[in-house]
């Protein structure tokens, strides 16, 4: 799972471009969305473009979304149980 | 004749430096002019968002960062934005296509095809919550929200309004058949704080605006380089007056320091 993460840590900060934050700085446990990261519903939907991109990870419903990307470590939970099989 | 407005700030990111009422920085070694400013150079602040913002948006944002970074805050319902976008979201249109082609389209590059996007950036992040108008795709569009701004000031609509107008295109597009000849320039965006009233202390000067129907040729080059003869006036604190003729917009802008 740690490689994992600090992967997604790194894909994450490129694919929004935020500045001032390097992989260190993101707590895996902190809220992903709505917190200082300032990562909103369009971010969101891009982060959803790139774990079907990266991963073939989809995410069928709100609900869904909502628990997985509560933090940097439920994604990653999220993608380690739904990747398809190589 | 109207009523004379006050110019108490600007700031302008042009190929050699980045201009405001502090001074004149140019731009550092490797820096490839506006489109490399970094967050450090215009916001005290850290600020995740400014690395997201396209390119239009950034230089928008960084201008009316810089304008603020020496004038202080000018929240609330009584400031407003005009913002005049000549070339529109063009680079964030190619983008977005280029990432429609790749099989994933881009929602963040979607969101930025918006030339509205660079004003909500800016009013978001300033808590400017006055009137607002974006005027995109002509070559006179930075002239144009000047105009509205001073509109808006006459009529009371507002106390005080940023004009902010910005020509951005990526590198990568300055050769595309689709750009319009007058967008065709080098990145450069501008912010003037427009107010109504005299204020205490600060750089004052009095700004009498005159536009009329435009002239179907046009006599200054193209791009909004009549902001840079503005800005130089402002730079050496002198009288002057500016006269232009685009396409869509012609008239003077005459400034008399106020003394």
């Amino acid at each position: 799972m740690e490689p994992l993460i600090e992967r997604l840590k790194s894909q994450i900060i490129k694919a929004l471009k935020l500045s001032d934050v390097s992989p260190g700085d993101l707590d895996i446990d902190a809220p992903l969305i709505g917190g200082p990261l300032g990562i909103d519903s369009i971010d969101t939907l891009e982060l959803l473009v790139l774990l079907e991109k990266e991963y073939g990870v989809t995410v069928p419903d709100v609900n869904t979304g909502r628990k997985v990307f509560a933090s940097v470590r439920s994604l990653a939970v999220y993608i380690e149980k739904n990747r398809p099989q190589k | 004749m109207k009523e004379p407005l006050f110019l108490d700030a600007f700031a302008a990111l042009l190929p050699s430096g980045m201009y405001s009422s502090r001074g004149f920085v140019p731009w550092q070694s490797g820096q490839d002019g506006p489109r490399d400013v970094s967050r450090e150079q215009v916001l005290d602040k850290p600020y995740p968002g400014f690395g997201k913002l396209h390119i239009a948006d950034r230089l928008s944002f960084a201008a009316a960062a810089l304008l603020f970074s020496h004038y202080g805050s000018c929240a609330g319902d009584e400031t407003g934005i005009t913002l005049g976008i000549p070339a529109g979201s063009f680079s964030a249109d190619l983008l977005y296509m280029d990432s429609v082609e790749s099989g994933f389209p881009s929602p963040v590059i979607f969101s930025a095809t918006l030339p509205s996007s660079a004003l909500a950036d800016i009013a978001i992040y300033f808590k400017i919550k006055g009137p607002n108008r974006v005027i995109a795709g002509a070559s006179g569009s930075g002239l144009c929200a000047f105009d509205l701004a001073a509109m808006m000031l006459h009529r009371g609509k507002a106390s005080s309004m940023l004009v902010v107008s910005v020509n951005a295109i990526e590198p990568a597009h300055m050769r595309s058949s689709l750009l319009p000849a007058y967008a065709a320039v080098e990145n450069r965006a501008y912010a003037f704080l427009l107010t109504r009233k005299k204020k205490e202390s600060g750089l004052h000067f009095c700004l009498e605006t005159c536009f009329g129907p435009g002239e179907k040729t046009l006599s200054e080059r193209p791009g909004e380089s009549y902001f840079d003869k503005l800005v130089h006036l402002l730079m050496e604190n002198k009288n002057g007056s500016i006269s232009f003729a685009t396409e869509d917009y012609c008239g003077h802008i005459s400034i008399e320091k106020d003394l």
